[in-house]
């Protein structure tokens, strides 16, 4: 018996398999994803031979005059002059190894063309899928190992100062707050990182869950002019020290990342010297041939989310 | 099972080879009157040909798993959903897993790594069908597939690893 796809053709009026009277739309519908990691942290340079990651720091010190801790003003007769130091120090975090076989036969491949199917390309967009999911959570929340110890990622790491939003005249949920408690929220926010910064880095942007971005979008401010987004990120801080608006962008790695597993918001400069993540570029082995089956692995190396001024980022939870 | 992808993927469709090193396949014959209805299942020789595990079977008499070949046609009469992709019936010529790694359904219970695999042979219910792969003994309507455990946990779909013979 001839195989179809359809018992009620098999047997009558000649039409013998499925696709025989039937239209079949030839776009392949691919799984839906978005990853967002691009967009929210830079990519330090990386190679697949690097074991660990490291960037050093520098501190200044400098003598001074009269007084050890003060100006370094002199008298015109002087000798002993204060001199300047200087200290590094070196701060190290480890990589991990990323492969994926992609492998299929050869008569699998000779099916799939038969098919119209591209197989080699498919296997190829689910292994980048697979590199894009991995990156994706190792960015935004690190990667926990069976044993040994927890490496953070940009949304819980133990070096960035967090705090609880304040509590408004109704409750701390946002839903619970006026237009003034949650452009208040933020603006404690941005001002504390600015302020840990010692007032040289203002936030520029500012990850939110995105069930919190989309209240945001949908209310209105007082006058129904505008959402409350667009005014948040105009009549923040950030657009007054940086001369631009603030990002705001959803992150859904944010939903109950913050103490208590409430939601948590990110106020950060992205910028390569704040913070960044190194990653190697994807190389592959040749093709493998063995029997009917063609074989090739695709490598990489990620590293850890470094914060490089943990004091530029900060998170407020709870709201 | 949904096309949407969040923070993470399946980790295999059943009866995919997972790992891409030394595994070994051989081909089978499947059985007319009782082929074996999915891919990633266990499966016995009886007349030259592969069949289920079935109600009375031991251990020993385990052969392998049945690899999924994509694309290939399948034994079902009717479109396949996602994960529901049927072998093909008696005379064609499958792949049969000896040793390696295979993605499998597994029925019942958290497969844990290093996990014992479960097969049912009695008692069936529900998602528990007899030639099934559990993560959990039963008494004596299972019995263990020598040679393998689980790898890790299952994924969303109920799909877990299995390494059989390595």
């Amino acid at each position: 018996m001839t195989q179809s796809f359809d018992a009620q053709t098999v047997d009558s009026t000649g039409v013998f398999f499925a696709t025989q009277l039937n239209r079949i739309d030839p776009v392949l519908n691919t799984p839906l994803a978005d990853f967002t990691y691009a967009r929210d942290i830079d990519i330090a340079p990386l190679d697949v031979a690097d074991e660990q990651t490291s960037f050093d720091s520098v501190k200044y010190a400098a003598t001074g005059g009269v007084e050890a801790a003060g100006p370094s003003f002199v008298s015109s007769k002087v000798t002993e002059i204060g001199t300047v130091g200087v200290d590094l120090q070196r701060v190290t975090a480890g990589t991990f190894l990323w492969a994926q076989a992609v492998q299929k036969t050869v008569i699998e491949l000779a099916q799939a063309q038969k098919l119209g199917r591209p197989l080699d390309a498919m296997l190829l967009d689910a292994m980048n899928m697979k590199l894009n999911v991995d990156m994706q959570n190792h960015v935004y929340l690190g990667y926990t190992p069976n044993a040994g110890t927890a490496i953070k990622g940009l949304l819980n790491s133990t070096q960035v100062t967090a705090a609880t939003v304040a509590t408004g005249v109704g409750g701390f949920l946002w839903t619970q707050k006026t237009d003034d408690e949650i452009l208040a929220d933020i603006n404690t926010l941005l001002t504390a990182a600015w302020q840990a910064s010692g007032f040289t880095i203002m936030p520029d942007r500012l990850g939110l869950p995105p069930l919190k971005f989309s209240y945001l979008v949908s209310r209105k401010i007082a006058n129904q002019t505008m959402s409350l987004l667009t005014y948040l990120s105009q009549n923040t801080m950030a657009n007054n020290i940086n001369g631009k608006p603030l990002d705001i962008v959803p992150m859904r790695e944010a939903v109950g990342a913050g103490a208590g597993a409430t939601d948590r918001m990110i106020a950060y400069r992205k910028r390569a010297d704040v913070v960044r993540i190194p990653k190697s570029p994807v190389l592959s082995v040749p093709v493998q041939f063995v029997g009917l089956y063609q074989k090739a692995i695709y490598y990489t190396r990620f590293g850890t989310v470094e914060f490089v001024k943990p004091e530029a980022v900060r998170y407020a939870d709870g709201f | 099972m949904t096309q949407i992808v969040t923070n993470s993927l399946p980790l295999g469709i059943a009866g995919d080879i997972t790992r891409s090193g030394d595994g070994l396949a051989i081909e089978a014959q499947t059985m007319g009157t009782t082929p074996l209805t999915s891919y990633g299942l266990p499966a016995k020789l009886v007349s030259g040909a592969i069949t289920g595990i079935v109600g009375g079977d031991t251990a020993d008499l385990i052969l392998g798993f049945l690899v999924r070949a994509n694309p290939s046609q399948g034994g079902n009469t009717s479109n396949e959903a996602f994960g529901a992709g049927t072998p093909p019936l008696a005379g064609v010529a499958v792949s049969l897993l000896k040793s390696g790694y295979i993605a499998v359904q597994n029925n019942f219970g958290t497969p844990a790594k290093e996990g014992i695999v479960y097969v049912r042979i009695a008692a069936p219910s529900g998602a528990k069908v007899v030639g099934g792969i559990e993560a959990t003994a039963d008494g004596a309507n299972t019995i263990i597939v020598p040679n393998a455990a689980f790898t890790g946990a299952a994924d969303a779909t109920g799909v877990a690893e299995v390494r059989f013979n390595v």
